[in-house]
């Protein structure tokens, strides 16, 4: 498949998304990729309107592989996991952004940046992303650096 | 004391109630004023550094420069200078500026510390301790308030000495007129970063409306925001047929709804959500734990059972984060409503997948539009000595921010689950077209009434009169007022457009060469805000 970009964000479409990734990229259509966000009918309904104009689709992973890419196109995951399908499916990115990962109360997790939680389930999903040799990068915003994700998860102990 | 005490109650009023805005450097500056016993120099300062910092909003809770200090600091140090007013007025923009962009330095280690905090609200959660996690949510306002109220203790305390008065008194005349042009370039900086935040390449024409308005037609900028009302009720009105997405009702699981809660307990959750919504953010989660606090009246209503009462307060700590003057409070009425109807699954779908959409709009709405018209106006009044201005933004903030967030949060409990239908039905859109066009026409006013600049530079004509050769000097500020009255303002907004948007530089860095730029041009005289008086 072509390339598009990719950014793991469990906060999905929101103003670092749609003002300041989306002009940087030059992003002119959006997809947010997961199954049970999917199926929320609140959420696939809600979610175009955050994107500020911008063309969105809510799909399930399965129709995102099957669906047209390009490098106007940017594919938010919400979680690790759904990027590694992508890829394993046939998706070929340049790059994968982890954003945002809010953590989960009740959970056992670490923060790993400020704005990335990681629990243990999650930090092998990273792994097995990046053994797929796709570029895995932290860059919370444009005008930040790109850091190595892996590493990260090595100096936490994950 | 009576400075730290402001400093105190502005950070407390920008992160709970917004009772008067008072974190924003116009209110901030204004009242720091009156409390050195320099009340005009107040209002010179914290309208220039308002004008400056329009654009300038977090968003996810980037560090942004501390005007609200800057404001107060700038106003209590220039008190202390030499010269007269306007000369002081120089010295504290000169202060608050590059004190408002340092002290950002401080704001991470607040949040840091909130942080920390919200994990051992997990704790509090898990064991269904709601007085430990109130205290949580309250003690995180301290390190807020700390990183803003010392700065501003120290700046009162070395104003008091007589040091200030013989430092300034040093300072070139040069540098004041440099600085006073600065002053009036910055606001093309808070200009440019709200059309970089909007659909410029969209709306460009509707800038022309305001411009024309004031440039040539004279209108007062509050007549401007009323032709820009009424070409947004154009735009909005003439597209009110597009097909809207239906989201399948549950008429059925209205019928089962039996009201569990008091009048009391909604009042208690509204209350909480009011004073102090945000005064434990963090970059963990945000806004969470000031939600989970707010609902925690109605989970212990509803949920006498501690396991189903702590799942509540963990639900409710997830992360959250979205506009809490237009959005937050709708969704609250709605996760109360759907927790009292017994669907939680609901009530925490309904919070995801809300924040987004709720967030771009409220915030739209509230800063890059509503704020941005009410303080702008204000400004200009206070840059001409007027107390309306001040007094003109805390009331516009006061009394609509007030009504709105309570009729939200009385809707949102009402609809119960509908309140997704009404909004997945274009009202969002719709609301946030109209506020956008709006924004423009008052911005294409904005722009040429407030950038204050013109150019003193003459060039020599040889011409004739009476049949002898004569040269004299032409104003080249005469030559552009003949050909586009404003060009100047108009041409500086758009270079610091380009700077912030095409550039991309960041907004520091643009006010750094402003402020320089102006301080270097002013200073040689070939430049100034406005024309010398013609003798």
């Amino acid at each position: 498949m072509a390339g598009a970009h990719v950014r793991i964000d469990n906060r999905l479409i929101h103003g670092q998304v749609t003002v300041a990734w989306t002009r940087r990229l030059g992003v002119r259509r959006l997809l947010v990729c997961n199954d049970d966000v999917a199926a929320d009918d609140l959420q696939r309904a809600l979610l175009p309107q955050a994107a500020r104009g911008l063309p969105t689709e809510v799909l399930t992973v399965a129709d995102t592989l099957t669906a047209e890419t390009g490098p106007d196109l940017m594919i938010v995951a919400k979680d690790p996991e759904d990027a590694f399908r992508l890829v394993e499916g046939g998706l070929h990115p340049g790059i994968v952004n982890v954003g945002n990962v809010a953590p989960r109360p009740g959970t056992t997790y670490t923060m790993v940046t400020r704005s990335i939680a990681v629990t243990a389930d999650e930090a092998d999903a990273y792994r097995k992303l990046a053994a797929t040799g796709v570029p895995l990068v932290t860059q919370l915003m444009p005008h930040d650096k790109p850091a190595d994700f892996l590493p990260l998860l090595d100096r936490k102990g994950l | 004391m009576a400075l730290t005490l402001w400093a105190i109650y502005c950070t407390y009023d920008g992160l709970g109630p917004f009772l008067i805005y008072a974190q924003r450097p116009l209110i901030a500056g204004s009242i720091a004023g009156l409390i050195v016993g320099h009340p005009l120099l107040g209002l010179l300062v914290g309208a220039t550094l308002e004008l400056a910092s329009l654009g300038v909003y977090t968003y996810g809770g980037a560090t942004i420069p501390d005007y609200q200090t800057g404001a107060i600091v700038g106003t209590a140090l220039a008190a202390g200078a030499a010269g007269d007013t306007s000369a002081q007025a120089a010295i504290g923009i000169g202060v608050g500026l590059p004190a408002a962009i340092l002290l950002a330095a401080l704001d991470p280690v607040g949040k840091i510390v909130t942080t920390a905090l919200v994990q051992r609200a997990d704790g509090y959660a898990a064991d269904g301790n709601a007085r430990g996690l109130a205290m949580i949510h309250w003690v995180s306002l301290v390190p807020w308030v700390a990183v803003r109220a010392i700065p501003t203790f120290l700046a009162a305390l070395a104003a008091s000495g007589g040091l200030v008065k013989d430092i300034t008194a040093s300072i070139p005349a040069g540098f004041v007129h440099g600085m006073t042009l600065a002053g009036s370039l910055l606001p093309a900086v808070g200009f440019a970063l709200l059309l970089g935040m909007m659909e410029l390449s969209r709306y460009w024409y509707l800038l022309l409306i305001g411009f024309v308005a004031f440039a040539y037609l004279h209108v007062p900028l509050l007549g401007i925001a009323l032709i820009g009302v009424a070409v947004a009720m154009l735009f909005v009105t003439l597209k009110r047929d597009e097909p809207v997405i239906g989201v399948p009702e549950s008429p059925t699981e209205e019928s089962t709804v039996d009201a569990r809660l008091t009048k009391q307990d909604l009042r208690r959750v509204f209350r909480r959500y009011f004073w102090s919504s945000q005064i434990s953010w963090n970059y963990e989660r945000m806004q969470a734990l000031g939600f989970a606090y707010s609902m925690e009246p109605v989970l212990r209503r509803l949920y006498p059972e501690k396991a189903d009462y702590v799942a509540g307060l963990q639900r409710h700590l997830q992360f959250f984060n979205t506009s809490v003057l237009v959005g937050g409070p709708l969704i609250l009425g709605s996760s109360v409503a759907l927790e009292e109807a017994g669907t939680p699954k609901s009530a925490a779908s309904t919070k995801v997948a809300l924040m987004g959409p709720m967030a771009g709009i409220g915030d739209t709405l509230v800063f890059a539009l509503y704020n941005s018209i009410v303080f702008t106006m204000g400004a200009s009044w206070a840059l001409q000595g007027n107390w309306l201005g001040p007094a003109f933004a805390a009331v516009m903030v006061l009394v609509p921010y007030a009504l709105v967030r309570r009729w939200q949060f009385g809707f949102a409990y009402r609809e119960g689950k509908r309140l997704a239908g009404h909004l997945a039905a274009g009202a969002l859109a719709r609301v946030a077209q109209g506020a956008t066009v709006l924004g423009f026409v008052v911005l294409g006013g904005f722009i040429p009434s407030i950038v204050k600049v013109v150019t003193t530079l003459t060039y020599r004509q040889a011409t004739t009169v009476q049949g002898q050769p004569v040269t004299q000097a032409v104003a080249i500020q005469d030559r552009l007022d003949e050909l586009v009255p404003f060009l100047l303002p108009v041409l500086v907004t758009a270079a610091v457009y380009l700077l912030t948007a095409k550039a991309r530089l960041r907004p520091v860095w643009t006010i750094g060469i402003v402020v320089v730029a102006g301080v270097v041009l002013g200073w040689l005289g070939w430049f100034a805000p406005s024309a010398p008086a013609k003798s």
